[in-house]
Formats: structure tokens, C-alpha cells, sequence
């Protein structure tokens, strides 16, 4: 049955609709060509991870599709081996990340918007974003100088009489998750936050206004102006954020993770970047990265689902 | 006017399309280098080799972890004309299996200087074939000290006074545990009294390994099994823990990279390092400029209280060299690549590459080779730069560990004249040699099921060694290595050591050789 539009005019057919738009098409066609070679194309690899993929001088495609076909044979290796503790890991991780960076950027958002002296308000904002722009690298340094036994907390733990022995932050496991999770906040808060900010500039200041003169508290404002106009906003960010909670990080992993808890440092992505890439692995490796990306997806649209019930507004 | 600037600006365009084409006819040859790190290939060796050679070098940066980008490279298929390689990874058995790399057995006889100076190494680096896929790096026999602790020498006079400070006998742990108890005592706010390196892949610290006989592999009755069980091993991971537990060992051991490692071990409160005597020059420069010139850290060797003998495997040294290097199938000029390979091999080359250019840095004075000047002088002070300087050992390719067959001088212009340290240690870690090429590289390679479980076998090791040291309680120790050798057993262990035990056997007999420490 052909859909009526709106206007009660018939819709066209799709190729009558092609030709009459075809310049519009091509315009379009980088766009799609660019998509199917970017995206679409290299997910042919994923075969590898039911096969015993050996790069040889054949070719890539002839090794991908001649490599002995081993069924879900890594995907059972990982999960009879290394599956609990990556898992753990990885959501303790995440979880904890989501619990601080997601309300941070948004606190600081309106924090900042709440701000009338707008000199201080610019140092604040510049001064927040400024860690989004410096590399792990040089992070992971600062963290670990910060945090090692003769560093800085602990001087001022001691100093504060708060403590009685040095704390060694990268020598017991769940202490890394945490300092993960901060990391991964302070060094994305600001920048989360130019979201925020830009979608709380939209708000009709005439809405505050009416507020003041009806006796409306600074809080109360905030409370019943500023966070249900961001709402779309906020939803939209926990999507992304739940679709990647199975993305934890990885450079932070591997520059501050150490032997001694690498237990409770090694998440899905290092997990496949050592056996996939260091170790030269490639099936396996690829099969643990399959499996991320699948639940990962599931997240997403469930989030999105969800989001939609409660909400009224979902991303898709 | 215009038509006059049109013309020009076409001619330059023709002139910088073939300016290349007119300077430099030259040969490029493409070379990954895992060890190059971000240095360029511009100094003066590097230029007066691609003279020599007619080859110019374009050399392909690590940037990043070499194995991964070796990995990727294999991957893709887009590996470079020449690489190098860690030879003890199974990287090169990757490499050989997906026929990357060119069969050099074909190209021996357009090689004369690598058949001389390789000899019968080519026989031991063949693959299953039969045939010579890569030439090995630092080969051949160097019975060089390694292991020891590396102790600051102004502190040693004061603890055991300047006679024993200076004598060769070896301390026994107990006499030498002694020593770090009684510096810690007058030192409590150190926290480094002794600092180790950071734990490596699937091995202990090489200096209690050596001093409790630990192999990095345990054979016993025709069996080779992983050093977890050594009767020994366990005394060593005691050694370590009662030494943490006393807060005598850095308690942040295993975040130690080398940055780390040498600002503690420059900072007052450090007495020892055990590992590689040489992993403390930089800390020594610092100390003996800031402190007194006795501040250097020297050598000694410390044998368990109940071993049999002093010979103790301290310096594990592969004949078969630290890297691989293979010029791959991706290498358009294979005769250029060929003849490059056979220059930097012959001892012209390799004076050139660890010597520098003969009348420049050195010469022969009566025979023997003499460094120019005051080179030696500007390396003891600043080894960094003075190699990136002169590019004088900047570019260690093909190199044989042997002193010249003509004069006697060493391989390298740096070490013809010992310094204090390397006195120390050639004088006090006696006896520790082995050659460990027959341990090289018997894990199963490529991308098996095998694969897997020996890479699964390492990382519970590797998770459960900090712990076992850091334990806060033998009895703890004592529980966590139990729990360790379960898990290992239950990722695969037994299977791996049939394997392995296989491979080892079958190489043995291929060389001609029986097990170097079979116990």
C-alpha cells in the first residue's frame, strides 16, 4: 500500500523520485562512497574472528577467506579464560567514570552559567577544558607523580595528619579503577561542559525573569528552568555514554597500569590490543573486539528504548 | 612581462620534478630499525656508510611499541625493505611462516664478509627448512657480567670498610642482607634502600635468579619445565618478599620504568640496585658530580647461603644475538639490500658503525686501534648525545660480540678501556656466564590455540610475581604462589612445557649440544 503524505498529494515512486532529485543524489554520493569504504568495508575483517587468519604474500582477502574456519572457537577461549576478570574491569571502570563524569560536566554547566562576573567565568571555563587538550601521556605522568608514595597527596595526606602511612595508589587493584574514573573526569569535564553550556545559552531568558518575580529561588530555578530545558541534552549524552561504557579507556590503562594489578587494570580494549596487535593474534583479537562492539550496540539501543519511555526523546 | 614569469615558474616546476631524479641516483633502501626510537639517520657514520654502500638509508621509526607496529606492518603487508627485529619474540617465526621474508640462504655466495664473520652461527639461526631467513644482531659468544647488586661504594667503605669494599669474594645473602638491614637502620626514612627494575614478561629478577641458580627455564630429568618449578624459585620470591616486608625493597618496584628507577637511585636513601651493572652509569654521573666521587655505584656479587658454588648463571647472554634482521619480500633491489648487508657485516663496517670514521675518531697508532682526542673522555660524560653526535654505536646493525682477531681491541670505542664500574664488575661477577640461545624463542608461535595458552601462562605469572613479593606475610607468599601454580596449570601449563620440552630437544640435537642447566 503507498503512503499518502500529509499534503494528500500521492507520493511519487522511488525512481521518479531519483531522477527528479539526481543532482541533489550526486552531490550525496562522496558522502555514501566515503561511508561504504570508511565503515562498512573494513567490517569484512570481522570474518577473521571465526577463522585462524595467517597474513601471508596471498593477499588479504585470499588469507581472510582461506584461513581455516574455526567456528566460535576464540570466542570460547575467552570466555572459558579471561572473561570475568576483563568484564569486571572493564565495568568497574566504566561505571565508576560514568558515576563522575557524567553529572560533573552538567554541575559545572550550570555552575558556570550561574556565574555573573564573566572574566572569572571565562578563566574557569578555559581552565576546565584545558585537560580535555593535553595528551594521556603527559597525564598518566602527572597522576602517577601525584599519586606515587613520595608524592604530592600523599605529602599533604600526611601533612593533614589524615593518614599515618604513605598509600601506594598503584600498588592495590580497586584503587585503579578509581583513579581511573577521576582521571577520566577531570580530563573531560570541561569540554563535556561547552555542551551544556551551549544548550542552557538557548534557554528564553524571559522563562527566568518570570521566575525571579514569582519569588523563585537561584536553586529553584535552576531545579525547574535550566535542568528540564537541558533534559534532551542530558539524554541524548547518557546514550553515547552507555553505548560506550564497554569503552573504557586505553591509553590511561596502559600508561598506569602496572604488573602488580594488572588484575584489575586490563580492560576489553588492552585485552585486545596485547593479544591482538603486541602478540600478533589477530583472530583472537578481533573476536574479543567483536564482542565489545555487539554489546555495545545492544546498550545503545536499549539505552535509546528506555530514554524513550522515560523521557519523550531518544536519539534514534 | 608575464609571458618572462611564466616561463620561469614553468622551468622550476620541471627543475623540482626532476631535481631528485639529477642529485641523488642512489639506491633507497627502506629499514625498520625496533631499537632507532626517534633518532635520524644524519650523522656522520650515517653518511659515510651510505657513501660507502651507495644505499641510502630511509629509516622507518618504531614511534610507539615496535611489536605492534611490526604486527601491523605484517598485517598489511606493507613491511619495509629490511627489518629488525626482537629475535627472542616469536615475531620472526610470524614474519618467516607468512613467507615475508627473503630466503638469504640463495644470496650466501654474494655474501663473503657475512659466511666470514657469521661462521657457524648461520647454522643455529636456520629455520626448520633448513634455510637462512635473518642474520642475527649482537651473535656470538660475550661472556660480558651482567646480574649482580650494584651497590654505592662511598656507603659500602662505610659498612664494611675500604679492604672488603675492594675485594672480589662474593658476600653471602645473609652477610649481604646484613648490610642493607644495617643501611636502612641508619637511613629509616628511606624507603629505596634496594630498587629493582620493573617486572619484565614471565621472569624474575635477574640478579636473585642468578644468585638462587634460577634458569629461565627449569630442565630436570629430559623434561624442560617453566622456572616456576625450581625447588629454588620460591626461595628467590622469599629473598624478595622478606626484603619488601622489612621496607628495605622500593615498595613501588613494579612501577618502575627507567626514568623512575634512576631518580631514585640518584636521591639519597638508595644503597642497591639489583640488576644490570651498567643500568646504573646515569645515577652514577649524577651522584659522583653532586655528591663525592666515591658516590659510584659498583658491582658485587652475593651467592644464596647454602649454594655449592659461586658459578652462578648472573649473565645469561644469547651467542644467537638480541635481534633479527631480514630483508623482506617487499624489497625491490634485493642485490643493492645484499650488498649493503654484506658491508655492514665485515669488520670495515663494523669498525665503522662501533669505531666511527678511521681518521676521524680513531686510528691505528703501532697496529692497534686508538680513539682520536678526547672522544672516550666526552662519552664517559655524556654518552646520550656524544653517540647521537658522532653516530658512533647510534646504529648497532649486524654486530659481532668479539674483540678484533688483528689487535685485541673490544667491538665498541666506548669499552677498549674499562672504567671504574666495569672494572668492579668484570673483577666481582665472575663466573656467571651462559649461553642462553638455547632458551631463545620455544614457546609455540603465531596465532594457534597453543599461542594462547603459553601467552595465558605468562600473564597469570606475571600478575602473580608483584603480588608473591609484595605479600605481607610468608605464609601469604607462600599461598599466593600455590594459587599462582594452580592457575598456571589450569591455563595450560603442562601442555606448553610438552611443547616447549619437544622444541628444546630437538634444537639440542640439531646443535649438537646438551642442556646448559640440567638439574
Amino acid at each position: 500500500m503507498t503512503s499518502i503524505p500529509m499534503d494528500g498529494k500521492k507520493k511519487k515512486p522511488l525512481m521518479s523520485r531519483l531522477k527528479d532529485q539526481k543532482y541533489l543524489f550526486l552531490l550525496m554520493l562522496p558522502a555514501v562512497i566515503w561511508v561504504l569504504v570508511i565503515c562498512y568495508a573494513p567490517m569484512t575483517g570481522l570474518y577473521m574472528a571465526f577463522t585462524n587468519y595467517r597474513p601471508s604474500q596471498n593477499g588479504y582477502f585470499y588469507d581472510l577467506f582461506n584461513g581455516k574456519f574455526v567456528g566460535l572457537q576464540w570466542f570460547q577461549y575467552f570466555f572459558n579464560k579471561d572473561f570475568g576478570m576483563i568484564m569486571r574491569n572493564t565495568l568497574a571502570t566504566s561505571l565508576l567514570t560514568l558515576l563522575f563524569s557524567f553529572p560533573a560536566p552538567i554541575i559545572l554547566a550550570v555552575m558556570l552559567n550561574e556565574l555573573k562576573n564573566i572574566r572569572l567565568k571565562k578563566f574557569i571555563q578555559t581552565a576546565s577544558y584545558l585537560p580535555y587538550f593535553v595528551s594521556w601521556v603527559i597525564a598518566a605522568n602527572i597522576f602517577l607523580t601525584f599519586l606515587s608514595g613520595g608524592g604530592l597527596v600523599n605529602d599533604l595526606l600526611m601533612s593533614l595528619g589524615l593518614i599515618k602511612e604513605r598509600i601506594l595508589f598503584f600498588q592495590h587493584g580497586p584503587y585503579f579503577w578509581w583513579i581511573i574514573a577521576i582521571a577520566n573526569t577531570w580530563k573531560g569535564m570541561g569540554y563535556n561542559a561547552i555542551i551544556y553550556l551551549s544548550a542552557i545559552s538557548g534557554i528564553d531568558e524571559q522563562l527566568y525573569e518570570a521566575a525571579s518575580i514569582d519569588g523563585a529561588s537561584r536553586i529553584k530555578r535552576i531545579w525547574h528552568i535550566t535542568l528540564p530545558t537541558i533534559r534532551p541534552t542530558i539524554a541524548t549524552l547518557l546514550i553515547l555514554a552507555v553505548g560506550g561504557i564497554l569503552s573504557t579507556g586505553f591509553e590511561q590503562q596502559l600508561l598506569m597500569g602496572n604488573n602488580a594489578i594488572l588484575n584489575y587494570s586490563d580492560v576489553l580494549d588492552t585485552y585486545a590490543y596485547r593479544y591482538g596487535l603486541a602478540k600478533g593474534m589477530y583472530s583472537y583479537g578481533t573476536a574479543v573486539g567483536l564482542f565489545k562492539s555487539i554489546v555495545s550496540f545492544i546498550l545503545v539501543m536499549s539505552t535509546n528504548k528506555i530514554t524513550a519511555k522515560l523521557n519523550d526523546s531518544a536519539l534514534f | 612581462m608575464k609571458k618572462l614569469v611564466g616561463l620561469l615558474l614553468a622551468a622550476m616546476m620541471v627543475l623540482s620534478i626532476m631535481a631528485p631524479a639529477l642529485a641523488d641516483d642512489a639506491v633507497t633502501i627502506s629499514f625498520f630499525d625496533k631499537n632507532s626510537g626517534v633518532r635520524a639517520f644524519d650523522d656522520p657514520v650515517a653518511k659515510a656508510l651510505e657513501e660507502r654502500t651507495g644505499v641510502k638509508i630511509d629509516l622507518i621509526s618504531p614511534s610507539g611499541n615496535p611489536g605492534e607496529k611490526l604486527s601491523l606492518m605484517l598485517a598489511g603487508l606493507n613491511y619495509p625493505d629490511i627489518v629488525l627485529m626482537d629475535r627472542g619474540s616469536d615475531i620472526v617465526n610470524q614474519y618467516i611462516e607468512a613467507g615475508a621474508l627473503v630466503n638469504l640462504s640463495d644470496y650466501l655466495d654474494q655474501m663473503p664478509n657475512v659466511v666470514a664473520m657469521y661462521g657457524d652461527t648461520l647454522n643455529k639461526t636456520r629455520y626448520s627448512d633448513g634455510n637462512n631467513y635473518y642474520l642475527s644482531n649482537w651473535y656470538g659468544y660475550d661472556p660480558d657480567p651482567v646480574n649482580g647488586f650494584i651497590c654505592r661504594y662511598d656507603e659500602m667503605i662505610n659498612l664494611v670498610g675500604q679492604e672488603r669494599a675492594d675485594s672480589a669474594e662474593p658476600f653471602t645473602w645473609s652477610e649481604f642482607k646484613a648490610l642493607l638491614e644495617r643501611y636502612k637502620a641508619a637511613h629509616p626514612e628511606s624507603s629505596n634502600t634496594l630498587v629493582i627494575s620493573e617486572p619484565g614478561s614471565g621472569l624474575i629478577n635477574g640478579t636473585f635468579a642468578g644468585m638462587n641458580d634460577i634458569y629461565p627455564y627449569y630442565v630436570h630429568e629430559g623434561k624442560l619445565y617453566f622456572s616456576v618449578r625450581d625447588p629454588q624459585f620460591i626461595d628467590a620470591i622469599h629473598q624478595m618478599n622478606e626484603l619488601y616486608r622489612e621496607g628495605i625493597l622500593d615498595p613501588e618496584w613494579t612501577g618502575n620504568n627507567s626514568e623512575l628507577r634512576n631518580q631514585k637511585l640518584s636521591n639519597d636513601g638508595a644503597f642497591a640496585f639489583a640488576g644490570a651493572y651498567w643500568d646504573t652509569w646515569t645515577p652514577s654521573a649524577a651522584l659522583m658530580a653532586s655528591a663525592n666521587e666515591n658516590a659510584e655505584y659498583l658491582a658485587y656479587k652475593v651467592v644464596a647461603d647454602d649454594a655449592a658454588t659461586t658459578d652462578l648463571p648472573l649473565a645469561g647472554r644469547s651467542s644467537l644475538g638480541w635481534d633479527a634482521i631480514a630483508i623482506t619480500t617487499n624489497c625491490k633491489n634485493i642485490e643493492a639490500a645484499v650488498k649493503f648487508i654484506d658491508y655492514c657485516a665485515s669488520q670495515e663496517g663494523q669498525d665503522l658503525l662501533l669505531w666511527g670514521i678511521q681518521g676521524q675518531d680513531w686510528d691505528f697508532v703501532d697496529g692497534v686501534r686508538t680513539p682520536i682526542g678526547d672522544i672516550v673522555e666526552r662519552y664517559q660524560a655524556d654518552p646520550s648525545n656524544t653517540v647521537d653526535q658522532t653516530g658512533i654505536t647510534k646504529w648497532t646493525w649486524f654486530v659481532k660480540n668479539d674483540v678484533h682477531p688483528d689487535d685485541g681491541t673490544t667491538c665498541r670505542i666506548w669499552f677498549n678501556e674499562k672504567d671504574r664500574s666495569a672494572t668492579y664488575a668484570y673483577q666481582n661477577l665472575t663466573n656467571g656466564y651462559y649461553d642462553s640461545a638455547e632458551f631463545a624463542a620455544l614457546e609455540p608461535a603465531g596465532s594457534t590455540l597453543e599461542a594462547l595458552m603459553y601467552q595465558g601462562v605468562i600473564d597469570v605469572f606475571d600478575q602473580y610475581y608483584p603480588r608473591m613479593v609484595n605479600a605481607a606475610s610468608v605464609e601469604q607468599c607462600d599461598a599466593l604462589y600455590n594459587e599462582m601454580v594452580a592457575a598456571m596449570e589450569s591455563a595450560g601449563m603442562a601442555d606448553i612445557e610438552a611443547y616447549m620440552t619437544e622444541t628444546y630437544f630437538a634444537r639440542l640435537a640439531l646443535w649438537g649440544l646438551e642442556p646448559v642447566a640440567s638439574k
